[in-house]
């Protein structure tokens, strides 16, 4: 039982150290700017003690006409200068807030800047492996959400703390200066805000973390249930659909009724609170002023300090719940900034070698994860200017290799050259780019169909008409001139109005247009009919004379005409060979080959 | 805002109430600075104690009932804006789930999850707070105002000037910063986009070595983002502190003015006192209603949106029937023409054939020859321009949605995996039987995974089944298909992502333990097609073959094109016949 327990206190000891660092990383990035910040913090402090004056002028006014109507005569003089007092004060409050708040935007909207261009930059430079292991989402929510968190603490929540202070501070300062007997009553009523503006935080947020997470339980299933339109059309699942919706929406409701009065208990409970006060304060104050000892004036400053004091204690109760929450959030920001880039120890060459085209895998070993292995001494060669297919089961290792290739991921053992050097010799950036990659899942960005072909190609091939040739060259022409705005059309990568095949094609269109030595084709053709793809292949043979080629496919008429072929199964390449070559050694390239003919009536 | 009027009636009694104590609350809340007034009046420039201790009672009891009011009034609107907001969101997806295929492409699905969530919560926000600020704001100010007038008119008057000066203030702010606001989300969501974008092509960037410029493309388009954020900043930056400006001038000039009233006679400490707290009360209060406007109108926005939606009239019309015929020829096609809406050509173009019970037709063609449009056209996705599509010896339009579904299932190309189990995925709505459940499995040759798996059958898969392969999904596409038993069963392009030895095993299995149903076969091989009882050839939309393999290979030459293209031999033969 002990053993558990410190064992858990380990953990949260680490995620505290964590966060502790983290934090000291955020304000080495706020320091840039620790000119600024000083004059913010001495302009707060500012305007804020200048604030205090005005409860203190009031209650003097108040007083000077007390006696006046005693009198029966008013000292206007006295009463001007109060007035102006009071202007004077304003104005310049106003000022100095106005600045304060001008420096602490642009402050913070400069800290937004630098955190996502850095955290976007690492990202780009962030092996593949992180994306395969964090999702999307999780990554999109740190770069937005998070990043304006930290902008809001540091720019919002810092000042309201600061303010809130010097107001609370300064306030009961004033009031102790005149009567030590009256502010007696705050030793009673400022304790009981400030536990009754915790416990209502505290509940609240808690409540709205259900809420929220409600909430998200129930956009997570209407995007599932909304997107897979199509699915519950067609097997008639609207029903199923409803009620667990239905659910989903009752919980979120329930939740929601507890989070939102809760947290609306808040102002009416610290309202409550002030008229007590005001209510003590005139009563106490009543009896002090009958006995001569204070002014009505001296009640009327009280009165007005008072009610400065419930603002702050909310708000800093609030700050205080959020600030675990703020604290993972920049944990979070910095775990990516402070994550591994890709090992890249070359240094690119000032001209990008030209390279023939011979790989060599030796002895290659490849994990994804240490007890599956998933190439198991893989040895091959792709000679210049040849086309090798690449053929076996889902899983037997086709993809990594490609990804070893590209090294997406670096072997455990072996290597692999390229012209006779091992590509972990070459920098990052030149190796890429002796590849063309077309891959299983087609990608395309929010441009014009000009702009997503012309991506990756030098400028002097990716002019309109260059492109265009090539479209028609590839018979592509006809369905984009199709598209509202032909070649001019926006795409994006979700675009409804495009099918698989056609952005397969438009994918690799773009890989042709570059034009590199190597050419890699991972499953990229079989979302298209087999005519088309018959069609795709002999431009491709045209294009790739003399370069070398590597094809990943199901189809056997893309194989057939491949000048090598490996066939792989469980990790492991077992053989090698032209078509004829392995139809006559009888092994498991017969039997792939085969499979083809049988019209399914011998089977098992 | 009225269109949630329906939605709100059921619980009117509710918000009226809630309405109604919140506004004594306000009342009450104003009440209290009135009493002190009059007690420094009445008690300390007279010295009577007596009228001290029944003022601060007062005081006493005013506060009480002003937090049970509020509290009480917070309480009945909560929970009723909930219930009416749950009332609306479920209403909006039931209507969501009548819309056709068109429609949903129309609004775009993440439009549609937006309404049903962030636009219903919106509306209800607002309700809520018009139970609440807006009627708390309103109150305080008016009642602030009513009671300083019948403290003395005169001050009233330059704390009258104070909340025009305030009004006009706000909004100027809610005027200028909206737009800007406006154009802040538009860039952000274009931020969005390219941060999505970078995500999900990272392997392209990469490999085409284009990390730097996408950098570019952010970091410019952050740029972008910071301009317009950076306007409504300082534009704020300048008008928030003029509220506390604006309330310490209007007490400066107050406290000025008063000299002259006590001079006059007028006015006594108490009022004065009074008046100079209903200044911050009135002006705080002044502060809330711009916000009462924007709240509005972003409910206003929201509750068309979801207006928009419900107002989509359900366009597939579908009969009654509900009887099967028992028919032999289950589907027949006469002479069915059709044009996707916008588009001039048509995607079919006289097509006819019948599919008889038991039968196996399989439809072969390119890209864009019509085979998945056929597909969409007997689910009554879409509608034919021409010609009638038959089922069991009726048009497909007499029968009921319910009717249809148990007669036709399809595995598309496009399909939903959900973030259950591997049971649930297959059985969905469906009744679960034990050996139905294997038999569909083991026919869709997804059996070998389920027995390696720990869980088998109760294994989760992740949404949209990234923790399957592209093969595995497909399977249990198809066994979820097999699983419902429809006398109609179509199976687009299933083998795509299957190698031929599966794929073959697939076809068997579907013989053997389907029998007595008939199958509908979309695919692009020969190797698939060539058992079949008969092989609809499409090209371009027209029908250009239809008959056995055998027949076909000799007499269709669209047919023979493709058989060649994949490596079937093709013996001399003659013309096509469609």
């Amino acid at each position: 039982m002990r053993k558990r327990k410190q064992k858990l206190s380990e953990k949260e000891l680490e995620v505290r150290r964590r966060r502790r660092d983290s934090l000291f990383q955020l304000i080495r990035y706020i320091l840039r700017y620790k000119w600024r910040l000083l004059a913010v913090i001495v302009a707060v402090i500012t305007a804020n003690l200048l604030a205090l004056l005005i409860p203190a002028l009031t209650g003097q006014i108040v007083d000077v006409l007390s006696d006046g109507m005693a009198k029966g005569s008013v000292d206007f003089a006295a009463v001007g200068q109060g007035a102006l007092g009071i202007a004077g004060v304003a104005v310049v409050s106003w000022g100095l807030s106005a600045l304060q708040n001008v420096m602490m935007v642009k402050t913070a909207q400069n800290v937004v800047l630098d955190l996502r261009h850095d955290v976007f930059s690492k990202l780009m430079k962030l092996p593949v492996s992180y994306f395969d292991t964090n999702t999307k989402g999780n990554i999109i929510s740190i770069v937005s959400v998070d990043i304006d968190n930290i902008s809001e603490t540091v720019s919002a929540d810092a000042i309201t703390l600061i303010t809130g202070a010097v107001t609370v501070v300064g306030s009961l300062l004033s009031m102790l200066f005149i009567s030590p007997l009256l502010s007696l009553i705050f030793v009673v009523t400022v304790p009981m805000m400030c536990i009754v503006a915790k416990m209502i935080s505290k509940r609240a947020r808690r409540l709205f973390r259900e809420k929220k997470n409600c909430f998200g339980r129930l956009c997570g299933y209407a995007e599932e249930m909304i997107t897979a339109q199509k699915t519950i059309k067609v097997y008639g699942l609207e029903e199923y659909n409803k009620s667990n919706f239905f659910e989903i929406s009752k919980e979120l409701r329930e939740k929601g009724s507890q989070a939102e009065f809760v947290s609306s208990s808040m102002m009416p409970s610290m309202n409550g609170i002030n008229n007590l006060n005001f209510t003590l304060i005139c009563a106490l104050g009543a009896v002090l002023a009958l006995n001569g000892k204070i002014s009505v004036g001296n009640i009327s400053s009280f009165v007005l300090y008072s009610k400065k004091f419930s603002a702050p204690i909310v708000d800093t109760a609030n700050i205080v719940n959020m600030l675990q929450s703020s604290l993972a959030a920049c944990d979070r920001v910095f775990s990516i900034l402070n994550a591994d880039a890709e090992p890249d120890e070359a240094p690119p060459e000032s001209i990008p070698p030209r390279v023939k085209g011979d790989i060599r895998l030796e002895d290659v070993c490849f994990s994804y994860v240490p007890e599956k292995p998933v190439l198991k001494h893989v040895n091959f060669r792709v000679k210049p200017g040849q086309k090798v297919a690449i053929v076996g089961a889902t899983g037997s290792g086709k993809t990594t290799i490609i990804s070893l290739l590209l090294r997406f991921y670096d072997v455990n053992s072996g290597r692999i050259t390229l012209d006779g050097k091992d590509i972990r010799e070459y920098a990052l950036q030149d190796l890429r780019r002796c590849f063309a990659l077309v891959l299983q899942e087609s990608w395309l960005f929010e441009g014009s169909v000009y702009e997503n072909i012309g991506y990756a190609a030098p400028p002097e091939r990716s002019t309109p008409e260059k492109i265009r040739e090539l479209c028609r060259q590839i018979e592509v022409d006809d369905f984009i001139q199709t598209l509202p705005g032909g070649y001019d059309s926006i795409l994006h990568n979700d675009s409804g109005g495009l099918s698989q095949g056609q952005k397969q094609l438009l994918n690799i269109a773009r890989a042709f247009l570059c034009d590199p030595p190597i050419f890699i084709l991972d499953e990229a053709t079989s979302s298209v009919d087999t005519q088309t793809e018959a069609k795709i292949q002999q431009v491709t043979d045209k294009v790739i004379e003399g370069k070398t080629s590597i094809i990943i496919a199901h189809r056997l008429s893309t194989i057939l005409s491949a000048d090598c072929i490996l066939v792989m199964k469980d990790g492991e390449i077992r053989e090698t060979g032209t078509h004829e070559e392995l139809l006559k050694k009888g092994g498991l390239y017969k039997e792939l080959y085969e499979s083809q003919f049988l019209s399914g009536e011998t089977e098992e | 805002m009225k269109r949630m009027y329906p939605y709100i009636r059921p619980w009117l009694w509710a918000m009226v109430a809630a309405i109604l104590f919140k506004g004594a609350g306000a009342v009450t809340d104003l009440l209290i600075p009135y009493m002190m007034g009059i007690l420094i009046d009445t008690g300390i420039a007279t010295g009577e104690a007596h009228q001290i201790v029944v003022m601060c009672l007062a005081m006493l009891f005013l506060t009480l009932v002003t937090a049970g009011f509020n509290i009480l009034a917070n309480f009945i609107s909560a929970r009723a804006t909930q219930k009416i907001g749950e009332r609306i969101r479920n209403a909006l997806y039931s209507h969501i789930q009548k819309l056709t295929i068109k429609d949903v492409d129309r609004v775009e699905t993440p439009s549609l999850i937006t309404r049903v969530t962030n636009d219903v919560e919106h509306v209800q926000r607002t309700l809520l707070m018009m139970t609440r600020f807006m009627v708390r704001a309103p109150i305080m100010a008016i009642g602030g105002v009513c009671l300083s007038l019948m403290l003395d008119p005169v001050l009233t008057l330059v704390i009258f000037v104070g909340m025009i000066l305030l009004g006009v203030a706000s909004m100027s702010v809610y005027k200028v910063t909206r737009p800007i606001y406006r154009r802040v989300q538009q860039a952000i969501d274009r931020l969005t986009t390219i941060l999505r974008e970078g995500l999900s092509g990272i392997r392209v960037i990469k490999s085409f070595n284009k990390s730097e410029y996408e950098i570019n493309r952010f970091t410019s388009q952050s740029k972008e983002v910071k301009k317009h954020e950076l306007k409504a900043g300082l534009f704020n930056a300048y008008m928030d502190p003029s509220i506390g400006l604006i309330t310490n001038m209007t007490i400066a000039v107050v406290l000025f003015c008063s000299g002259f009233r006590v001079e006059a006679g007028a006015l006594e400490i108490g009022k004065i006192f009074t008046i100079v707290n209903y200044i911050n009360m009135i002006l705080n209060a002044m502060t809330r209603i711009p916000r009462m406007f924007m709240m509005f109108s972003r409910a206003n926005t929201s509750s068309a949106r979801i207006a928009e939606i419900l107002d989509i009239e359900e366009s597939t019309e579908y009969g009654k029937a509900d009887d099967r015929k028992c028919e032999n020829t289950v589907l027949e096609f006469r002479d069915v023409s059709f044009a996707y809406p916008g588009s001039p050509a048509n995607s079919l173009k006289h097509v006819s054939f019948k599919v008889k019970k038991g039968e196996t037709l399989a439809v072969i063609g390119a890209t864009g020859s019509g085979k998945t449009t056929l597909q969409n056209l007997i689910l009554r996705l879409y509608e034919p321009s021409e010609g009638s599509i038959r089922f069991e010896g009726r048009d497909i339009r007499e029968y009921s949605k319910r009717a249809l579904n148990r007669m036709v299932t399809a595995a598309m190309q496009q399909y939903t995996i959900f973030g259950m189990t591997i049971r649930d995925n297959i059985i969905l709505d469906q009744d679960f039987e034990e050996d139905r459940l294997e038999r569909s499995a083991r026919s869709a040759q997804i059996m070998d995974l389920i027995d390696e798996l720990d869980d088998h059958f109760e294994y989760e898969i992740a949404q949209n089944g990234t923790n399957l392969s592209g093969g595995q999904k497909q399977r249990i596409s198809v066994a979820r298909t097999l699983y419902r038993q429809a006398d109609l069963t179509i199976l687009d392009d299933v083998s795509s992502a299957l190698d031929y030895r599966t794929d073959l095993r697939l076809r068997s299995a579907l013989r053997r333990n389907y029998k007595g149903k008939a199958v509908l076969l979309i695919s692009q091989r020969i190797s698939s097609v060539r058992g079949a009882d008969q092989i609809l050839v499409l090209e371009k939309g027209a029908a250009v073959g239809l008959g056995t393999h055998e027949e076909l290979i000799r007499n269709c030459e669209a047919y023979r094109d493709i058989c060649r293209t994949q490596a079937v031999e093709v013996p001399e033969g003659g013309e096509c016949h469609a």
